[in-house]
Protein backbone atom coordinates (compact mmCIF):
# COMPACT_ATOMS: atom_id res chain seq x y z
CA UNK A 1 0.00 0.00 0.00
CA UNK A 2 1.44 3.27 -1.13
CA UNK A 3 1.98 6.30 1.43
CA UNK A 4 -0.57 8.59 -0.82
CA UNK A 5 -3.28 5.50 -0.33
CA UNK A 6 -3.09 5.01 3.31
CA UNK A 7 -4.85 8.39 4.58
CA UNK A 8 -7.34 7.83 2.18
CA UNK A 9 -8.26 4.78 3.94
CA UNK A 10 -8.23 6.44 7.30
CA UNK A 11 -10.65 9.07 5.92
CA UNK A 12 -13.11 6.32 4.35
CA UNK A 13 -13.17 4.26 7.39
CA UNK A 14 -13.81 7.53 9.69
CA UNK A 15 -16.74 8.58 7.70
CA UNK A 16 -18.28 4.97 7.22
CA UNK A 17 -19.79 5.64 10.72
CA UNK A 18 -23.42 4.49 12.06
CA UNK A 19 -24.98 7.47 10.73
CA UNK A 20 -23.45 6.60 7.22
CA UNK A 21 -24.41 2.77 7.26
CA UNK A 22 -27.72 3.92 7.98
CA UNK A 23 -27.79 6.42 5.22
CA UNK A 24 -26.42 4.02 2.71
CA UNK A 25 -29.07 1.00 4.16
CA UNK A 26 -31.64 3.12 3.90
CA UNK A 27 -31.04 4.24 0.16
CA UNK A 28 -30.81 0.40 -0.82
CA UNK A 29 -34.27 -0.32 0.47
CA UNK A 30 -35.43 1.91 -1.32
CA UNK A 31 -33.95 1.25 -4.34
CA UNK A 32 -35.22 -2.13 -4.10
CA UNK A 33 -38.82 -0.72 -3.18
CA UNK A 34 -38.80 1.07 -6.20
CA UNK A 35 -37.13 -1.47 -8.15
CA UNK A 36 -39.46 -4.03 -7.66
CA UNK A 37 -42.54 -1.23 -7.72
CA UNK A 38 -41.15 -0.50 -11.27
CA UNK A 39 -41.53 -4.41 -12.34
CA UNK A 40 -45.13 -4.30 -11.37
CA UNK A 41 -45.39 -1.85 -12.96
CA UNK A 42 -44.19 -3.23 -16.36
CA UNK A 43 -45.84 -7.03 -15.42
CA UNK A 44 -49.59 -4.85 -14.84
CA UNK A 45 -48.89 -3.07 -18.33
CA UNK A 46 -48.04 -6.82 -19.86
CA UNK A 47 -51.05 -8.24 -19.00
CA UNK A 48 -53.66 -6.96 -21.62
CA UNK A 49 -55.44 -8.86 -24.38
CA UNK A 50 -57.03 -8.11 -27.97
CA UNK A 51 -60.30 -7.21 -28.50
CA UNK A 52 -62.24 -7.26 -31.53
CA UNK A 53 -65.05 -5.95 -32.97
CA UNK A 54 -65.65 -5.76 -36.49
CA UNK A 55 -62.60 -5.02 -37.63
CA UNK A 56 -61.17 -2.63 -34.93
CA UNK A 57 -58.88 -4.01 -32.57
CA UNK A 58 -57.89 -2.71 -29.01
CA UNK A 59 -55.90 -3.76 -25.97
CA UNK A 60 -57.24 -3.95 -23.05
CA UNK A 61 -56.16 -5.45 -19.20
CA UNK A 62 -57.22 -8.64 -18.92
CA UNK A 63 -59.04 -8.29 -15.51
CA UNK A 64 -61.11 -5.76 -18.16
CA UNK A 65 -65.17 -6.95 -19.19
CA UNK A 66 -65.63 -6.83 -23.07
CA UNK A 67 -68.98 -5.77 -23.97
CA UNK A 68 -69.56 -6.00 -27.73
CA UNK A 69 -72.19 -3.44 -28.60
CA UNK A 70 -74.79 -2.54 -31.55
CA UNK A 71 -75.08 -0.26 -34.34
CA UNK A 72 -73.14 2.53 -34.44
CA UNK A 73 -71.51 1.56 -30.59
CA UNK A 74 -69.10 -1.66 -31.90
CA UNK A 75 -68.02 -2.13 -27.99
CA UNK A 76 -67.27 -1.33 -24.38
CA UNK A 77 -64.79 -2.27 -21.96
CA UNK A 78 -64.86 -1.72 -18.06
CA UNK A 79 -62.86 -2.10 -15.02
CA UNK A 80 -64.24 -4.09 -12.59
CA UNK A 81 -62.33 -2.19 -9.81
CA UNK A 82 -64.11 0.93 -10.88
CA UNK A 83 -67.19 -0.03 -12.47
CA UNK A 84 -68.56 3.69 -12.78
CA UNK A 85 -65.72 3.92 -15.83
CA UNK A 86 -66.52 3.15 -18.99
CA UNK A 87 -64.25 2.63 -22.53
CA UNK A 88 -66.01 2.50 -25.76
CA UNK A 89 -65.14 2.77 -29.20
CA UNK A 90 -68.03 3.41 -31.73
CA UNK A 91 -68.53 4.40 -35.70
CA UNK A 92 -70.69 6.87 -35.93
CA UNK A 93 -73.11 6.57 -39.15
CA UNK A 94 -73.27 10.69 -39.47
CA UNK A 95 -70.67 12.99 -40.34
CA UNK A 96 -69.25 11.64 -43.48
CA UNK A 97 -65.13 10.94 -43.37
CA UNK A 98 -64.88 14.55 -41.79
CA UNK A 99 -63.61 14.32 -38.46
CA UNK A 100 -64.64 17.88 -37.38
CA UNK A 101 -68.34 16.80 -38.54
CA UNK A 102 -68.20 14.12 -37.04
CA UNK A 103 -67.19 15.41 -33.83
CA UNK A 104 -69.97 18.48 -34.23
CA UNK A 105 -72.44 15.31 -34.86
CA UNK A 106 -71.82 13.23 -31.95
CA UNK A 107 -71.48 16.25 -29.58
CA UNK A 108 -75.29 17.50 -30.76
CA UNK A 109 -76.68 13.89 -30.57
CA UNK A 110 -75.45 13.84 -27.36
CA UNK A 111 -76.83 17.00 -26.53
CA UNK A 112 -80.25 15.73 -26.96
CA UNK A 113 -79.60 12.15 -25.43
CA UNK A 114 -78.23 13.19 -21.90
CA UNK A 115 -79.34 15.39 -19.42
CA UNK A 116 -77.73 18.64 -18.37
CA UNK A 117 -74.83 17.98 -20.99
CA UNK A 118 -72.64 20.48 -21.74
CA UNK A 119 -69.26 20.73 -23.62
CA UNK A 120 -66.21 21.38 -21.00
CA UNK A 121 -63.86 22.22 -24.20
CA UNK A 122 -62.75 21.19 -27.56
CA UNK A 123 -58.97 21.03 -28.61
CA UNK A 124 -56.64 18.39 -29.92
CA UNK A 125 -54.99 15.16 -28.46
CA UNK A 126 -52.33 13.13 -30.01
CA UNK A 127 -52.92 9.69 -30.49
CA UNK A 128 -49.73 7.68 -32.25
CA UNK A 129 -48.43 10.57 -33.09
CA UNK A 130 -51.22 12.23 -34.79
CA UNK A 131 -53.34 14.79 -34.17
CA UNK A 132 -56.97 13.54 -33.42
CA UNK A 133 -59.48 16.21 -32.26
CA UNK A 134 -60.71 15.79 -28.62
CA UNK A 135 -64.48 17.00 -26.80
CA UNK A 136 -64.46 16.94 -23.33
CA UNK A 137 -68.05 17.35 -21.63
CA UNK A 138 -70.16 16.39 -18.57
CA UNK A 139 -74.00 15.44 -18.06
CA UNK A 140 -76.03 14.20 -15.01
CA UNK A 141 -77.19 10.72 -14.42
CA UNK A 142 -80.85 10.46 -13.45
CA UNK A 143 -81.25 6.34 -13.30
CA UNK A 144 -84.51 5.75 -11.20
CA UNK A 145 -83.59 4.71 -7.48
CA UNK A 146 -80.29 6.35 -7.58
CA UNK A 147 -79.29 9.89 -6.86
CA UNK A 148 -77.72 11.74 -9.45
CA UNK A 149 -74.16 11.24 -10.38
CA UNK A 150 -72.29 14.20 -12.53
CA UNK A 151 -70.60 12.40 -15.09
CA UNK A 152 -67.37 13.76 -17.08
CA UNK A 153 -66.82 11.92 -20.82
CA UNK A 154 -63.60 12.54 -23.37
CA UNK A 155 -64.62 11.64 -26.99
CA UNK A 156 -61.52 11.21 -29.39
CA UNK A 157 -61.52 11.18 -33.22
CA UNK A 158 -59.53 9.37 -35.28
CA UNK A 159 -59.59 8.22 -38.65
CA UNK A 160 -59.89 4.71 -39.37
CA UNK A 161 -59.52 2.65 -42.58
CA UNK A 162 -63.48 2.11 -42.55
CA UNK A 163 -63.98 5.40 -41.13
CA UNK A 164 -63.97 7.58 -38.87
CA UNK A 165 -63.70 5.61 -34.90
CA UNK A 166 -65.05 7.47 -32.22
CA UNK A 167 -63.14 6.35 -28.59
CA UNK A 168 -64.99 7.26 -25.51
CA UNK A 169 -63.96 7.26 -21.92
CA UNK A 170 -66.73 8.37 -19.33
CA UNK A 171 -66.57 8.46 -15.25
CA UNK A 172 -67.70 9.88 -12.09
CA UNK A 173 -66.20 13.25 -12.48
CA UNK A 174 -64.27 12.92 -9.23
CA UNK A 175 -62.16 10.21 -10.35
CA UNK A 176 -61.97 11.11 -14.43
CA UNK A 177 -58.48 12.41 -14.10
CA UNK A 178 -56.91 10.29 -12.27
CA UNK A 179 -57.92 8.00 -15.17
CA UNK A 180 -57.07 9.80 -17.97
CA UNK A 181 -53.67 8.43 -18.59
CA UNK A 182 -54.83 5.16 -18.77
CA UNK A 183 -57.83 6.20 -21.32
CA UNK A 184 -55.01 7.63 -23.67
CA UNK A 185 -53.72 4.08 -23.44
CA UNK A 186 -56.78 2.55 -24.72
CA UNK A 187 -57.06 5.04 -27.44
CA UNK A 188 -53.50 4.77 -28.98
CA UNK A 189 -54.67 0.88 -28.73
CA UNK A 190 -57.52 0.94 -30.93
CA UNK A 191 -56.75 0.33 -34.53
CA UNK A 192 -59.27 -0.19 -37.84
CA UNK B 1 -7.25 11.46 23.23
CA UNK B 2 -10.18 12.73 24.66
CA UNK B 3 -13.80 11.91 23.91
CA UNK B 4 -15.97 15.01 21.95
CA UNK B 5 -19.60 15.17 22.55
CA UNK B 6 -21.33 13.75 19.55
CA UNK B 7 -23.85 16.44 18.95
CA UNK B 8 -21.20 19.41 20.08
CA UNK B 9 -17.93 18.44 19.80
CA UNK B 10 -16.73 19.69 23.29
CA UNK B 11 -15.44 17.57 25.85
CA UNK B 12 -17.57 14.86 26.82
CA UNK B 13 -18.90 14.08 30.40
CA UNK B 14 -21.39 11.24 29.80
CA UNK B 15 -21.80 8.49 27.71
CA UNK B 16 -25.42 7.09 26.03
CA UNK B 17 -24.51 3.58 24.62
CA UNK B 18 -21.49 4.08 22.43
CA UNK B 19 -21.38 7.86 22.01
CA UNK B 20 -20.41 10.07 23.82
CA UNK B 21 -21.88 13.98 25.20
CA UNK B 22 -21.21 17.24 27.05
CA UNK B 23 -23.34 17.92 30.07
CA UNK B 24 -25.43 19.94 28.45
CA UNK B 25 -26.54 17.84 25.03
CA UNK B 26 -26.97 14.49 27.70
CA UNK B 27 -29.49 16.48 29.62
CA UNK B 28 -31.12 17.25 26.48
CA UNK B 29 -30.82 13.91 25.31
CA UNK B 30 -33.21 12.71 28.02
CA UNK B 31 -35.72 15.68 27.82
CA UNK B 32 -39.05 14.82 26.31
CA UNK B 33 -41.08 18.04 24.44
CA UNK B 34 -44.15 17.54 25.78
CA UNK B 35 -45.76 20.38 23.83
CA UNK B 36 -45.08 18.88 20.33
CA UNK B 37 -47.91 15.85 21.32
CA UNK B 38 -49.96 19.00 22.15
CA UNK B 39 -49.61 21.08 18.90
CA UNK B 40 -50.29 17.52 17.10
CA UNK B 41 -53.29 16.68 18.20
CA UNK B 42 -54.40 20.12 18.53
CA UNK B 43 -53.36 20.66 14.74
CA UNK B 44 -55.62 17.79 14.39
CA UNK B 45 -58.11 19.09 15.76
CA UNK B 46 -58.10 22.62 14.65
CA UNK B 47 -57.64 20.86 11.04
CA UNK B 48 -61.08 19.12 11.12
CA UNK B 49 -62.51 22.32 12.34
CA UNK B 50 -61.07 24.04 9.33
CA UNK B 51 -62.28 21.20 7.15
CA UNK B 52 -66.10 21.14 9.16
CA UNK B 53 -66.43 24.99 8.37
CA UNK B 54 -65.44 25.42 4.73
CA UNK B 55 -67.52 22.39 3.68
CA UNK B 56 -70.44 23.84 5.67
CA UNK B 57 -70.29 27.28 4.35
CA UNK B 58 -69.66 26.02 0.94
CA UNK B 59 -72.87 23.77 1.16
CA UNK B 60 -74.82 27.20 3.21
CA UNK B 61 -73.58 29.47 0.76
CA UNK B 62 -72.67 27.80 -2.70
CA UNK B 63 -70.26 30.36 -3.72
CA UNK B 64 -70.23 30.39 -7.37
CA UNK B 65 -66.18 30.87 -7.87
CA UNK B 66 -64.53 29.61 -10.47
CA UNK B 67 -60.62 29.94 -12.95
CA UNK B 68 -58.43 32.02 -10.86
CA UNK B 69 -60.76 32.81 -7.81
CA UNK B 70 -60.85 29.29 -6.98
CA UNK B 71 -57.19 28.31 -7.85
CA UNK B 72 -56.57 31.24 -5.15
CA UNK B 73 -58.32 29.65 -2.00
CA UNK B 74 -57.51 26.30 -2.98
CA UNK B 75 -53.32 27.22 -2.92
CA UNK B 76 -54.26 29.28 0.30
CA UNK B 77 -56.01 26.27 1.58
CA UNK B 78 -53.07 24.27 0.74
CA UNK B 79 -50.81 26.08 2.98
CA UNK B 80 -53.53 25.99 5.72
CA UNK B 81 -52.54 22.96 8.17
CA UNK B 82 -48.73 24.25 7.93
CA UNK B 83 -49.74 27.50 9.24
CA UNK B 84 -51.98 25.54 11.97
CA UNK B 85 -49.77 23.31 13.04
CA UNK B 86 -46.60 25.98 13.03
CA UNK B 87 -48.54 28.11 14.96
CA UNK B 88 -49.60 25.90 17.52
CA UNK B 89 -46.27 24.41 17.76
CA UNK B 90 -44.64 27.50 18.57
CA UNK B 91 -47.24 28.70 20.94
CA UNK B 92 -46.63 25.61 23.32
CA UNK B 93 -43.16 25.60 22.40
CA UNK B 94 -42.04 28.74 24.24
CA UNK B 95 -39.62 27.61 26.95
CA UNK B 96 -36.84 26.68 25.19
CA UNK B 97 -38.12 26.56 21.26
CA UNK B 98 -36.54 25.29 18.07
CA UNK B 99 -34.85 28.01 15.82
CA UNK B 100 -37.94 28.83 13.57
CA UNK B 101 -35.42 29.15 10.50
CA UNK B 102 -34.48 25.48 11.02
CA UNK B 103 -38.27 24.15 10.91
CA UNK B 104 -39.80 26.35 8.58
CA UNK B 105 -36.22 25.46 6.46
CA UNK B 106 -36.69 21.62 6.94
CA UNK B 107 -40.51 22.30 5.65
CA UNK B 108 -39.32 24.05 2.68
CA UNK B 109 -36.29 21.17 1.64
CA UNK B 110 -39.45 18.93 2.05
CA UNK B 111 -41.67 20.81 -0.58
CA UNK B 112 -38.70 21.53 -2.84
CA UNK B 113 -37.99 17.58 -3.13
CA UNK B 114 -41.20 16.66 -3.76
CA UNK B 115 -42.01 19.55 -6.31
CA UNK B 116 -38.51 18.59 -7.72
CA UNK B 117 -38.24 14.51 -7.30
CA UNK B 118 -41.26 13.28 -5.82
CA UNK B 119 -43.88 14.38 -8.33
CA UNK B 120 -41.99 14.03 -11.30
CA UNK B 121 -40.95 10.41 -10.32
CA UNK B 122 -44.61 9.19 -9.12
CA UNK B 123 -46.68 10.87 -11.60
CA UNK B 124 -44.31 11.07 -14.85
CA UNK B 125 -41.78 8.36 -14.64
CA UNK B 126 -44.06 5.15 -12.68
CA UNK B 127 -47.02 7.38 -14.61
CA UNK B 128 -49.34 5.69 -11.92
CA UNK B 129 -52.22 6.83 -13.03
CA UNK B 130 -52.37 4.74 -15.68
CA UNK B 131 -51.82 1.29 -14.42
CA UNK B 132 -52.06 1.67 -10.08
CA UNK B 133 -55.56 0.75 -10.47
CA UNK B 134 -55.62 -1.86 -13.25
CA UNK B 135 -56.19 -5.10 -10.26
CA UNK B 136 -55.53 -5.35 -6.41
CA UNK B 137 -52.14 -6.58 -6.75
CA UNK B 138 -50.75 -3.23 -8.22
CA UNK B 139 -53.00 -0.81 -6.29
CA UNK B 140 -51.21 -2.55 -2.95
CA UNK B 141 -48.13 -2.64 -4.34
CA UNK B 142 -47.89 0.31 -6.24
CA UNK B 143 -49.15 2.46 -3.59
CA UNK B 144 -46.43 0.89 -0.93
CA UNK B 145 -43.75 0.11 -3.27
CA UNK B 146 -43.98 3.60 -5.34
CA UNK B 147 -45.79 5.86 -3.75
CA UNK B 148 -45.14 5.07 -0.17
CA UNK B 149 -41.31 4.50 -0.59
CA UNK B 150 -40.91 7.56 -2.51
CA UNK B 151 -42.50 10.06 -0.65
CA UNK B 152 -41.29 8.54 3.02
CA UNK B 153 -37.29 8.11 1.29
CA UNK B 154 -37.36 11.61 0.38
CA UNK B 155 -38.75 12.89 3.73
CA UNK B 156 -36.33 10.83 5.34
CA UNK B 157 -33.61 12.68 2.88
CA UNK B 158 -35.16 16.14 3.80
CA UNK B 159 -34.01 15.81 7.49
CA UNK B 160 -30.99 13.30 7.09
CA UNK B 161 -29.14 15.52 4.79
CA UNK B 162 -30.17 19.10 6.46
CA UNK B 163 -30.90 19.27 9.57
CA UNK B 164 -29.42 15.91 11.38
CA UNK B 165 -26.11 17.16 11.44
CA UNK B 166 -26.56 20.37 13.19
CA UNK B 167 -26.35 20.72 16.89
CA UNK B 168 -30.26 21.81 17.09
CA UNK B 169 -30.91 17.84 16.19
CA UNK B 170 -29.99 17.79 20.14
CA UNK B 171 -32.97 15.37 21.59
CA UNK B 172 -35.04 12.73 21.00
CA UNK B 173 -38.34 14.39 19.98
CA UNK B 174 -36.09 16.74 17.76
CA UNK B 175 -36.14 14.34 14.22
CA UNK B 176 -39.71 14.13 15.20
CA UNK B 177 -40.34 17.69 14.92
CA UNK B 178 -38.35 18.04 11.44
CA UNK B 179 -39.89 15.01 10.10
CA UNK B 180 -43.39 17.01 10.82
CA UNK B 181 -41.93 19.41 9.21
CA UNK B 182 -40.29 17.74 6.23
CA UNK B 183 -43.69 15.99 5.47
CA UNK B 184 -46.13 18.93 6.09
CA UNK B 185 -43.53 20.35 3.28
CA UNK B 186 -44.13 17.89 0.83
CA UNK B 187 -47.82 17.42 1.82
CA UNK B 188 -48.41 21.23 0.77
CA UNK B 189 -46.90 21.19 -2.77
CA UNK B 190 -48.62 18.08 -3.58
CA UNK B 191 -51.78 19.58 -2.32
CA UNK B 192 -51.02 22.89 -4.43
CA UNK B 193 -50.05 20.35 -7.70
CA UNK B 194 -53.32 18.59 -7.22
CA UNK B 195 -55.22 22.29 -7.08
CA UNK B 196 -53.45 23.69 -9.88
CA UNK B 197 -53.37 20.55 -12.00
CA UNK B 198 -57.94 20.60 -11.42
CA UNK B 199 -57.92 23.81 -12.09
CA UNK B 200 -58.97 24.76 -8.56
CA UNK B 201 -60.86 21.89 -6.52
CA UNK B 202 -64.22 22.61 -5.48
CA UNK B 203 -64.07 24.16 -2.32
CA UNK B 204 -65.49 21.27 -0.23
CA UNK B 205 -63.98 18.27 -1.19
CA UNK B 206 -60.50 20.21 -1.89
CA UNK B 207 -60.52 21.06 1.36
CA UNK B 208 -61.01 17.76 2.73
CA UNK B 209 -58.31 16.45 0.10
CA UNK B 210 -55.60 18.99 1.17
CA UNK B 211 -56.49 18.03 4.75
CA UNK B 212 -55.86 14.66 4.81
CA UNK B 213 -52.64 14.79 2.55
CA UNK B 214 -50.99 17.14 5.45
CA UNK B 215 -52.21 14.81 8.24
CA UNK B 216 -51.19 11.65 6.76
CA UNK B 217 -47.80 13.01 5.21
CA UNK B 218 -47.04 15.21 8.81
CA UNK B 219 -48.08 12.20 10.64
CA UNK B 220 -45.73 9.40 8.98
CA UNK B 221 -42.70 12.10 8.73
CA UNK B 222 -42.90 12.33 12.41
CA UNK B 223 -42.66 8.62 12.62
CA UNK B 224 -39.59 8.71 9.87
CA UNK B 225 -38.68 11.12 11.98
CA UNK B 226 -38.69 9.06 15.55
CA UNK B 227 -36.15 6.78 14.09
CA UNK B 228 -33.86 9.26 13.01
CA UNK B 229 -33.70 10.87 16.10
CA UNK B 230 -33.21 7.55 18.23
CA UNK B 231 -30.33 6.87 15.81
CA UNK B 232 -28.79 10.42 16.17
CA UNK B 233 -28.41 9.57 20.27
CA UNK B 234 -27.92 6.07 20.46
CA UNK B 235 -26.19 3.83 18.05
CA UNK B 236 -28.58 1.65 16.35
CA UNK B 237 -28.66 -1.45 14.39
CA UNK B 238 -27.55 -0.70 10.81
CA UNK B 239 -31.56 -2.24 9.98
CA UNK B 240 -33.22 0.40 11.93
CA UNK B 241 -33.63 3.47 10.32
CA UNK B 242 -34.46 1.39 7.21
CA UNK B 243 -36.88 -0.44 9.28
CA UNK B 244 -38.58 2.96 10.18
CA UNK B 245 -38.73 4.68 6.48
CA UNK B 246 -40.26 0.92 5.19
CA UNK B 247 -42.71 0.80 8.08
CA UNK B 248 -43.55 4.68 7.24
CA UNK B 249 -44.08 3.71 3.84
CA UNK B 250 -45.63 0.39 4.19
CA UNK B 251 -48.71 3.03 6.32
CA UNK B 252 -48.34 5.56 3.43
CA UNK B 253 -49.17 3.31 0.68
CA UNK B 254 -52.00 1.15 2.40
CA UNK B 255 -53.49 4.50 3.37
CA UNK B 256 -53.40 5.31 -0.36
CA UNK B 257 -55.03 2.29 -1.40
CA UNK B 258 -57.93 1.90 1.22
CA UNK B 259 -58.88 5.20 0.26
CA UNK B 260 -59.28 4.99 -3.22
CA UNK B 261 -60.88 1.25 -2.32
CA UNK B 262 -63.47 2.83 0.22
CA UNK B 263 -63.90 6.28 -2.24
CA UNK B 264 -63.43 4.33 -5.54
CA UNK B 265 -67.56 5.04 -6.14
CA UNK B 266 -69.09 2.15 -4.71
CA UNK B 267 -68.49 2.87 -0.78
CA UNK B 268 -71.31 0.90 1.28
CA UNK B 269 -70.28 2.35 4.88
CA UNK B 270 -73.11 4.68 5.00
CA UNK B 271 -70.92 7.23 5.43
CA UNK B 272 -70.70 9.96 2.61
CA UNK B 273 -67.37 8.83 0.56
CA UNK B 274 -65.97 12.02 0.55
CA UNK B 275 -65.31 11.70 4.44
CA UNK B 276 -63.83 8.15 4.54
CA UNK B 277 -60.74 9.24 3.08
CA UNK B 278 -60.05 12.26 6.22
CA UNK B 279 -61.70 9.75 9.19
CA UNK B 280 -59.21 7.22 7.73
CA UNK B 281 -56.26 9.73 8.08
CA UNK B 282 -57.44 11.54 11.66
CA UNK B 283 -56.98 7.94 12.88
CA UNK B 284 -53.99 7.02 11.76
CA UNK B 285 -52.51 10.68 12.56
CA UNK B 286 -53.54 10.10 16.00
CA UNK B 287 -52.82 6.32 16.24
CA UNK B 288 -48.78 7.67 14.98
CA UNK B 289 -48.91 10.56 17.51
CA UNK B 290 -49.76 8.15 20.21
CA UNK B 291 -47.49 5.56 19.55
CA UNK B 292 -44.92 8.23 18.90
CA UNK B 293 -45.64 9.87 22.60
CA UNK B 294 -45.62 6.31 23.91
CA UNK B 295 -42.48 5.25 22.10
CA UNK B 296 -40.40 8.08 23.31
CA UNK B 297 -41.41 8.16 27.10
CA UNK B 298 -40.71 4.74 27.68
CA UNK B 299 -37.05 5.04 25.98
CA UNK B 300 -36.46 8.14 28.33
CA UNK B 301 -37.55 5.82 30.86
CA UNK B 302 -35.01 3.10 30.02
CA UNK B 303 -32.30 5.76 29.67
CA UNK B 304 -33.18 7.10 32.96
CA UNK B 305 -33.39 3.95 34.73
CA UNK B 306 -30.31 2.99 33.61
CA UNK B 307 -28.82 6.48 34.78
CA UNK B 308 -24.94 7.75 34.25
CA UNK B 309 -23.77 4.25 36.77
CA UNK B 310 -25.12 2.64 34.07
CA UNK B 311 -24.15 4.52 31.15
CA UNK B 312 -21.25 5.63 32.52
CA UNK B 313 -19.07 9.13 32.85
CA UNK B 314 -16.71 9.66 30.60
CA UNK B 315 -14.12 11.51 32.67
Amino acid sequence: MTAQARPALIDWRRAWTDDARQLVAVLLVAALAIVIGYGVKTYSQSQTRTVTAGNVTAQIPTTWIFQPGVQDLLFTAVDPRNPGQRYSVSRPSAGGNDVNAVADATAAAKSQLLSEFGVLRRDATTVNGTSAPSVTYTYVTTRNGQLPQVIEGRDVFIKGSGGILVVTFESPSRSFDNALSTFERFAASVRG
Amino acid sequence: MAERCRICGEPATHSLGSYQFCDRHYERAQRQRGSLWRADLISVVALIAFVVIVYALDAALNPKLSGSALIVFGLIAALVPAAIWLVFFYRRDRLEPEPKGMVIGVFVIGALVAAAVGIPLVEDWFDVGSWLNLNLLTQIAGNVLVVGFVQMTLVYLAVRLSVYQSSEFDEWTDGILYGTAAGLGFATVLNIDFIAGSGGADLGLGTIRVALTALVLASLGGLVGYFLGHDRLEVRPVWYVPAGVALAAVLDGLYWFLRSSLTGGFATTGIPSNWIGLILAVILAVAVTWFLSNAVTRELRRVVKSGPSAQGDVL
